[in-house]
């Protein structure tokens, strides 16, 4: 692909640190976890805000890990704003005071998304492996409702919870949300370490729809429900992160540069770090970033598909976790794999009995 | 799906969390809020640049009919839809 059809950036997912209080067994960081002594100081962050915002980069989440488990939280949100990006705050609200909240606000911060791991105290204790969870959650809710940021509740959902999606629905409502992101959780990195314990039944998932069409039918103007259903029941794959190096990047807590969440699974790439090249150089003209743009490395039965311009391929990780191919069409794709391979997947999951879950370590 | 418009005296004004960008890089006005991009044509721009949180739907018609020189009626409708559209999208409240 030459560098005109490449799409200038529009979000910058800032992973500032790995580090986090709960340690949920689906948590979207890689299952090797970045160390606080290499995570990038407070300049080199300012310094990637401004060259994210010069490349064209409107948005920016900071996120983690916990990013308040950063000391230097109010100062890197201060700077995201200062170079122009809208900025999400997402975080567990463990380890944010009111007062420290009311500093983020003051730096700047644009929008808060919190986690909820369950409505069911007990389910919430189970998922987080974090005493009181949910009650600190709640009492974070309310500071940031109690001002003019706009608060998104993030719920993650699986097996353990999806039965409870009503009361999580009515819990958004009655916190005053103004988004609800209902979040199947996606089987990479230490989710699929969980997958015995976490992924729903077809059942479960067929329920899910039609809840989230109706409340959604019922809450118009009140709340706003966005939804990710559950992967592995779906037909066609999901856009990933909107097509690789297309809209998103995000920065590693050391400062290493990737397409994806779980790209550092593809281990014949090599990811670049903003310490040692321009974002810009990273983004238009780095091999890792340049891999899977395009049409070109797709199997000739994508390259023909009409819906290669909505889903960009899917996944790579997912064809290479589970086909072992990372070019191969996403195996949830239904015309690549007529024979629903991810379904028999599946399938052995939803029969398995939960048993131990793998929680990801705090830091 | 039939909406009932916004009254042309209605006061609309930016639901928190929302900002009016310049996107120099595309050389384009967006809208910007929670997991939210809008981009705005240039009849979009001229409207969400009128909103200030005290001027009617009516004193924005009349402002933007007198910068364009056109007829207000022509444009009334329009601009109540707009601004509709983007109560419904949580970009403005009333």
């Amino acid at each position: 692909m030459n560098q005109e059809t490449i799409l200038a950036p529009q979000v910058l997912l800032a992973e500032v640190t790995h580090r986090c209080p709960l340690q949920c067994p689906y948590c979207s960081n890689p299952t090797e976890l970045i160390k606080k002594n290499v995570e990038l100081p407070t300049a080199d962050w300012k310094r990637v805000f401004r060259e994210a915002a010069d490349l064209g980069v409107l948005q920016v989440s900071i996120s983690g890990g916990e990013p308040a488990a950063r000391r230097d939280l109010i100062d890197l949100i201060g700077a995201a704003r200062e170079a122009d990006l809208y900025v999400n705050l997402i975080t567990s609200g463990i380890g944010i005071t009111k007062d420290r909240l009311d500093d983020l606000i003051h730096a700047g911060c644009d929008h808060i998304q919190l986690s909820l791991q369950d409505v069911d105290p007990d389910g919430a204790k189970l998922i987080s492996n974090l005493d009181q969870s949910l009650e600190r959650k709640l009492e974070f809710a309310r500071w940031v409702v109690d001002t003019d940021v706009p608060l998104t509740v993030n719920a993650v959902m699986h097996r353990l919870n999806l039965d409870r999606l009503p009361e999580t629905i009515d819990l958004a409502v009655k916190i005053g949300a103004r988004r609800l992101e209902i979040a199947n959780v996606q089987y990479h990195g230490w989710a699929s370490l969980n997958k015995h314990v976490l992924m729903p039944t077809q059942e479960q998932s067929d329920r899910t729809n039609q809840l989230v069409q109706d409340a959604r039918e019922a809450l118009k103007g009140k709340l706003m429900i966005d939804f990710v259903p559950v992967d592995h029941y779906a037909e066609f794959p999901k856009s990933c992160m909107n097509g690789w190096g297309r809209v998103a990047l995000i920065v590693a807590p050391d400062g290493s540069v990737l397409p994806c969440h779980n790209a550092t699974t593809l281990a014949h790439l090599s990811f670049p770090n903003v310490v040692d090249q321009s974002l810009e150089t990273i983004w238009y003209s780095s091999e890792a970033f340049n891999a899977y743009r395009g049409d070109a490395w797709m199997p000739a039965i994508c390259q023909s598909c009409d819906r290669k311009e909505i889903d960009f391929g899917g996944c790579r990780c997912q064809a290479l976790a589970i086909l072992g191919d990372a070019n191969a069409a996403d195996p949830v794709c239904s015309r690549a794999h007529p024979h629903a391979l991810i379904r028999d997947e599946q399938l052995k999951h939803e029969s398995a009995l939960p048993d131990k879950i793998v929680y990801r370590p705090n830091a | 799906m039939s909406v009932e418009l916004i009254s042309t005296s209605a006061i609309p004004r930016f639901e928190s969390g929302i900002r009016l960008k310049h996107d120099a890089v595309r050389e384009r006005h967006v809208l910007l809020g929670p997991e939210m991009l809008i981009e705005l044509n240039q009849t979009g721009t001229a409207i969400m640049s009128e909103i200030d949180g005290h001027s009617t739907v009516a004193d924005i018609v009349g402002r933007l009919a007198e910068r364009f020189k056109v007829d207000a009626q022509d444009i009334s409708q329009d601009v109540s839809e707009f601004c509709t559209s983007m109560v419904m999208r949580q970009v403005l409240r009333i």
